[in-house]
């Protein structure tokens, strides 16, 4: 019946047609994904991402505003590896959009810390499928781009030569900026640093930092002060240069361990938009490259 | 790669044997210093191609690791996540549903364990007790149903179904329109706020009292079908109709065995984001049926609630204000007896000032307009300790004024947790 009366409704309103010039609709569920789309999609995609990239994209709450734009979207793209299984599936059940193309980005990563073993919540919040922080290596931007092109032009077909072009310099102008990246961090190479949080594996194995201990002795867990005590005493003997936590970590744990220790605190955005400055995907590496290179020289 | 290795072991095992044939002649003495440094450079050469086919298997197995790596179609990569790992043997798990159960331990003490019986909770007494335990079972029924069960075990070892239902929001025929979801089974109506709430989601240990004058003890909780339609506004607007047995026992039946008689629910909710860490919601709710008393007269509810909450994205797991408000107003008719009407509202504050701790205060007053025993108010305060999102420790006291009957202080505890799968949380 609707059909019919979308066939009509061609017939009646010659305008109709220009209908298919609208851009598509995309939701996001971060804003690193959001800014590979935009790339990708350039002007024949509207995008919109639910977290911010100033927060913790494990907790966010599925409010009915986000349902609205669920609603509204041609094409979701997320993470995957259960990031937002706390809020997603509510959203997406609640939008009622059959027609809605959900695509998870995370098929196609060399996916880190996969339990190999048994696993409980005794260990804290662990990711059974893995470590879902898989955007922070630039190596990873370049798989889910190519994957966002994929989805985008089986979505849109007549619009096949832009993805493709645009896709393309997302390639090289990503490839370019790696480059200087790793040349930046090269001397850097082997430096031992301790993170809050694990959320970066990923780029740490990327720029060849190691990591030689959390704050949080059980992800998702705050630490039990016997815990912090040892760690503290590790960061002494071995002279941890840097501390690192995401900016929407609560600062007050990080800063007494680096005053205890003397380490350098270093509060890194972990998306695009965790700083002001930071509007696309390659800005993101440029802070978190400038930040690391002037805390740890 | 194994028939390359064995035709460079054969190839070995042959310059052996010709080394190790004896050698007696002179002349031959040259061609086997020949002899010796072939042989030597075919164990140079066998050597690299071990190491080689060595290298080979290494590659072959890290390009199975990222089979998945290759740019591939999103068919096959929507099956390669969907795959889990084969089980070691017998019948794939991949389709069970997703379990969770949930505990609720506590214990309390009244100084008039009677009148918290007949306001708050009919089953009260003093002293520890299990109050209940929740299975809930998920999953997908096929492509356009989904199915949900929760089943509640009390103290005393009933159990029982209280929740079952399916929810579609595609149906074959494209029967269902857009923007539509439906719901068929026993659930708990979508009257207000409370009302929607398993015990282990209640935000104070017990219920408001009007939500337990109007409702009861099971809450308004009934077989039936639902619609709900999200409108096309600029805002967050849903409309729900839902169609019920009506044998909810405080509003609608006048005894156990009384026949139920059908009821109409209906319900908005608005929602609203005034700023990115502040929205509001309005909901007006009305549910209305003939009841099983003497004339089978109407009996109906109204209600209406506004919710206003807090939480800056910046410290979203820090800090965080709930401010929940509610009234309801209900009537049954009767045509033997007068028509019992009565009203109440609650007011609540949550705060949570600490990643693990919460602040929160009631207050409850049951009686706008009168009931039968006149008016009660009600101050509730509570702490919780909350290690983690699966385990919450809550410390209630509450101080309850009564127009006949004398002030009733009560102290609860609860543990309240849940394991299996992780849980979705309603906003």
């Amino acid at each position: 019946m609707r059909r019919i009366f979308h066939l009509l409704l061609c017939l009646v309103i010659p305008s109709a047609p220009l209908a298919a010039a609208e851009p598509i609709s995309v939701v996001t569920t971060t804003a690193d994904i959001a800014a590979i789309v935009k790339a990708v999609g350039g002007d024949r995609v509207a995008v919109d991402s639910i977290a911010k990239g100033y927060q913790d994209p494990h907790f966010v709450e599925a409010k009915p505003s986000y349902v609205r734009i669920v609603n509204r979207a041609r094409m979701l793209f997320n993470v995957g590896l259960e990031l937002e299984v706390g809020w997603l599936p509510l959203l997406i059940q609640g939008s009622r959009n059959p027609s809605l193309v959900v695509v998870d980005l995370s098929p196609g990563i060399s996916v880190l810390e996969k339990p190999s073993g048994p696993i409980s919540r005794a260990q804290g919040d662990v990711h059974p499928l893995g470590n879902p922080h898989y955007w922070l290596d630039p190596r990873n931007g370049v798989i889910m781009a190519r994957r966002v092109a994929q989805e985008l032009k089986a979505v849109a077909p007549g619009e096949t030569a832009t993805f493709e072009q645009n896709l393309k310099s997302f390639e090289n102008d990503l490839s370019a900026r790696r480059k200087r990246w790793e040349e930046q961090m090269a001397p850097l190479r082997g430096t031992e640093i301790v993170t809050y949080h694990k959320e970066w594996e990923y780029l740490m194995r990327w720029l060849g930092l190691s990591i030689i201990g959390y704050v949080e002795d059980k992800p998702g867990i705050p630490p039990s002060p016997r815990h912090l005590e040892e760690l503290i005493q590790t960061m002494q003997q071995r002279k941890v240069k840097a501390l690192i936590a995401s900016n929407y970590t609560n600062p007050n744990v990080p800063k007494s361990i680096a005053e205890k220790t003397g380490t350098k605190l270093l509060v890194l955005p972990t998306s695009v938009g965790g700083e002001e400055t930071i509007r696309s995907y390659s800005e993101l590496f440029d802070a978190i490259v400038g930040k690391l290179v002037n805390a740890l020289k | 790669m194994n028939l390359i290795r064995k035709g460079i072991f054969f190839y070995a095992i042959c310059c052996a044997w010709l080394l190790s044939v004896p050698q007696v002649s002179h002349a031959q003495l040259s061609e086997m210093e020949s002899l010796k440094a072939l042989v030597r450079d075919i164990g140079e050469r066998l050597q690299e191609a071990l190491k080689r086919i060595d290298q080979l298997e290494k590659e072959k197995a890290a390009s199975r690791d990222n089979v998945a790596a290759a740019p591939s179609t999103p068919a096959q990569a929507d099956s390669q996540a969907a795959q889990p790992a084969p089980p070691a043997k017998g019948i794939s798990n991949a389709f069970n549903p997703a379990i969770s159960v949930n505990g609720l331990f506590g214990g309390g003490y009244s100084t008039k364990p009677e009148a918290t019986r007949r306001l708050s909770n009919p089953d009260f007494h003093n002293g520890f007790n299990f109050q209940e335990a929740e299975f809930q079972f998920t999953a997908d029924v096929d492509p356009y149903w989904k199915a949900n069960f929760i089943l509640a075990v009390d103290r005393s070892g009933k159990a029982e179904i209280e929740e079952g239902y399916v929810t579609s929001e595609q149906l074959p025929y494209d029967l269902l329109p857009r923007d539509t979801s439906l719901k068929l089974g026993k659930f708990f109506a979508g009257f207000g706020k409370h009302n929607l709430l398993h015990a282990h989601q209640f935000p104070f240990i017990d219920r408001p009292l009007i939500n337990q004058a109007t409702f009861g003890e099971e809450g308004l909780n009934e077989p039936g079908v639902g619609l709900s339609y999200l409108l096309p506004t600029s805002w967050f607007s849903e409309i729900t109709f839902q169609g019920l047995a009506g044998d909810n026992d405080r509003l609608f039946r006048a005894s156990e065995d009384a026949k139920p008689r059908g009821a109409y629910l209906g319900h908005w909710k608005n929602f609203f984001d005034v700023s990115e860490s502040t929205t509001l919601e309005i909901g007006n709710s009305y549910v209305g049926g003939r009841n099983s008393y003497a004339g089978h007269r109407l009996s109906q509810a109204v209600g209406i609630d506004l919710t206003m909450k807090w939480r800056p994205l910046r410290q979203s797991t820090e800090k965080g204000l709930i401010w929940q408000n509610e009234y309801i107003y209900f009537q049954r008719d009767r045509s033997r007896d007068p028509t019992s009407r009565g009203g109440g509202f609650y007011s609540s504050l949550q705060y949570q000032f600490a990643r693990r701790w919460w602040l929160q205060g009631r207050y409850d007053l049951l009686g706008v307009p009168k009931l039968d025993d006149g008016r009660n108010h009600r101050w509730t305060t509570l702490i919780a300790l909350v290690p983690s999102e699966f385990s919450a420790v809550r410390l209630q006291h509450s101080y309850t004024v009564q127009d006949r009957g004398g002030p009733v202080n009560q102290v609860l505890l609860q543990l309240n947790f849940t394991i299996g799968s992780h849980p979705a949380h309603q906003y």
